[in-house]
C-alpha cells in the first residue's frame, strides 16, 4: 500500500471514528397531565397505578403510542415502570444535537486544502438569510442530478421491507 | 328664438364635435402607440407559456388575472424558481449519498400521495436551523440540523410528507393567491429565466433578467419568511401522518419529532423561523391527538438503515 493509501486509509478511519451522529437515549420528560401506568402498551391490560401531572419521569422506549417509562429510584419509595400513552408526556428541555452531517462533509473540506473545522456562527435560515438571497440556478440542477426513479424508490422500501397501506391489506387477506 | 340663439347654440353644438372628434383622434392615436409599442417591444408576440402570453411580460406590473388557471407546468417552474431561491440562501449538503438517500424516502412516500407523477425533487441544505420547506411542483428541503436530531428513517420521512402535503394540497399556491402576496402575482413567477429573457423585448438583457430575478427572490422570501396558513400547516399534520402510515412506516414517529422539537428551547436561534411560521409542536400535537387512535400501528422504524447513511 503506497503512502497516498495509507494516508487515505487513516484519514477515513478518524472520521468514521468520529461520527458525531447519537444513539437512542433515554430521555426525561414530565407528565402534562394525570395518567394511567399501564402493565402493556395496551389500554386494555392492567393499570399498575395513577401518576399524577407533573412528575418526572424517565423515558426507555416507545412501541406505537406508548412510552415505557420508569420513574427515579431517589424520587420514590418504589421504584415504578409501565407503559403510558405518549401524549401524556412532555420531554424536558435538551439541547439540539449539533455538528455536521455525514462525514464525507469533512472528507470534502479536507479535498480543499483545510482541516475541518467546528462551525461556531449560525448558518441558518432566517429573514435575514433570505432576505440576502439570490436565485442560485446551478443549485437546482444539483438538485436535479440526484432525483430517483419510481422504480427505484421502489426497490428501495423492498429493501426496507416497506409495505404500503394496499400492499398490508392484500397480505392480511 | 332670436337668430342670435340660434347661432350660439350651433357654436356650442360644434365645440362639442369638435371636443368628440379631438377625443376619438386622441384615443385612436394612443391605441396606435400602445400596438406600436408592443409589436415593436416583443421578439416573440403570441408566443405562450401555459396560459401566458410572454410578450405580456415586458410589463412589469402585468398580473395573473386568474390565478386559478395555473396549469402544472408553471406551477413546477414556480417552484423551481422558489426552489433556486431557498438554494440561493444556503446549498445542499456536499454529501451525494444523503441526498439520494433522502430522494429514495421522499419519493416512496410520494407514490403514495395524490401526485405521485409529479417529478419530485428532495434535497437536504446544509444549514444549522432546524427547519424544512416544500416549494410547488414536487420541491422539497430539508435542513442539515434538522435530520441531525433524528434516529431513524421513519423521523425523516415523516418530516417530508408534512411537506409532500403542502405540494398536493397547493398550499403555496393558495398563499400567493389568498393572502398579502397577491400584489406580487406577475407573470414572471411561472416562467423560467430563459423564457423571460427570450422573450422580453429589452435593450439589455441584463436589466430585464434582473427585474425577473429580484421578482422571484421578492416571492420567495415573503412565501417563507411569512409562511404559510395556520390551517394548512394542520392540515399537512394530518394527512402527513396518514401518508407516513400508508408508505409502510412507523407513524408515530411524526408524533416524535414534534415532541422532540417541543423540548428544544423556543429561544434557540436555530427553531426561529420554524416557530415564525408553524404553529407550536405542542399545538400541533393537540390538534392530531385525536387520529392518532385510528392510525395502523405496524409501520416501520428504520433506524439501523438511517445510521448506516448518517454516520
Amino acid at each position: 500500500m503506497d503512502k497516498c493509501n495509507l494516508t487515505l486509509l487513516a484519514v477515513s478511519l478518524l472520521l468514521m471514528n468520529g461520527s458525531t451522529f447519537a444513539q437512542d437515549k433515554e430521555r426525561a420528560g414530565q407528565l402534562i397531565q394525570k395518567t394511567n401506568l399501564f402493565e402493556k402498551a395496551d389500554q386494555h391490560s392492567g393499570v399498575l397505578t395513577q401518576l399524577s401531572e407533573k412528575e418526572q419521569v424517565t423515558v426507555k422506549s416507545r412501541q406505537r403510542a406508548w412510552y415505557f417509562i420508569s420513574q427515579d429510584e431517589e424520587t420514590k419509595n418504589i421504584p415504578l415502570s409501565g407503559w403510558v400513552s405518549m401524549l401524556s408526556v412532555r420531554f424536558l428541555a435538551q439541547a439540539k444535537r449539533e455538528g455536521d452531517l455525514g462525514f464525507t462533509d469533512a472528507l470534502s473540506s479536507m479535498s480543499k486544502g483545510s482541516l475541518p473545522t467546528v462551525s461556531t456562527g449560525v448558518r441558518g435560515f432566517d429573514d435575514n438569510d433570505l432576505e440576502k438571497s439570490h436565485a442560485d440556478f446551478d443549485q437546482v440542477e444539483r438538485l436535479n442530478s440526484f432525483a430517483v426513479s419510481k422504480e427505484s424508490a421502489k426497490q428501495f422500501a423492498l429493501e426496507g421491507k416497506l409495505l404500503s397501506k394496499s400492499s398490508r391489506k392484500g397480505v392480511a387477506k | 328664438m332670436k337668430i342670435s340663439t340660434y347661432f350660439n347654440v350651433f357654436i356650442r353644438l360644434n365645440r362639442r364635435l369638435t371636443r368628440y372628434v379631438n377625443i376619438r383622434l386622441t384615443l385612436s392615436l394612443l391605441g396606435l402607440s400602445l400596438v406600436t409599442l408592443t409589436l415593436t417591444g416583443c421578439k416573440n408576440t403570441g408566443l405562450k407559456v401555459g396560459n401566458f402570453e410572454l410578450g405580456k411580460l415586458i410589463d412589469q406590473g402585468y398580473k395573473v388575472v386568474n390565478a386559478n388557471n395555473i396549469d402544472e407546468s408553471q406551477e413546477i417552474q414556480f417552484g423551481t424558481n422558489m426552489s433556486a431561491v431557498l438554494l440561493g440562501t444556503r446549498p445542499l449538503v456536499q454529501n451525494e449519498a444523503i441526498n439520494r438517500y433522502v430522494n429514495q424516502v421522499g419519493m416512496w412516500l410520494a407514490l403514495h400521495s395524490e401526485r405521485p407523477d409529479l417529478p419530485w425533487r428532495f434535497g437536504v441544505i446544509d444549514s444549522t436551523a432546524i427547519n424544512a420547506f416544500a416549494a410547488p411542483g414536487g420541491y422539497i428541503f430539508i435542513t442539515s440540523a434538522m435530520i441531525k436530531q433524528f434516529d431513524n428513517e421513519a423521523q425523516l420521512a415523516a418530516v417530508l410528507a408534512h411537506e409532500i402535503i403542502h405540494v398536493t394540497q397547493q398550499h403555496h399556491l393558495n398563499a400567493i393567491k389568498d393572502g398579502a402576496l397577491r400584489e406580487a402575482i406577475t407573470a414572471s413567477l411561472f416562467v423560467s429565466a430563459d423564457a423571460y429573457q427570450d422573450n422580453t423585448g429589452a435593450s439589455s438583457r441584463e436589466q430585464q433578467y434582473s427585474a425577473w430575478a429580484k421578482t422571484i427572490t421578492g416571492a420567495a422570501q415573503d412565501l417563507y419568511s411569512k409562511g404559510l396558513d395556520r390551517d394548512d400547516e394542520l392540515q399537512a399534520d394530518q394527512l402527513g401522518i396518514r401518508l407516513l402510515a400508508d408508505a409502510g412506516y412507523d407513524a408515530y414517529a411524526f408524533v416524535d419529532n414534534l415532541q422532540l422539537l417541543a423540548a428544544i428551547s423556543a429561544d434557540d436561534s436555530a427553531l426561529a423561523l420554524m416557530y415564525k411560521t408553524h404553529p407550536t409542536p405542542e399545538s400541533r400535537i393537540e390538534a392530531m391527538a385525536g387520529q392518532l387512535d385510528t392510525l395502523d400501528s405496524d409501520g416501520m422504524l428504520l433506524a439501523e438503515r438511517f445510521k448506516l447513511i448518517m454516520k
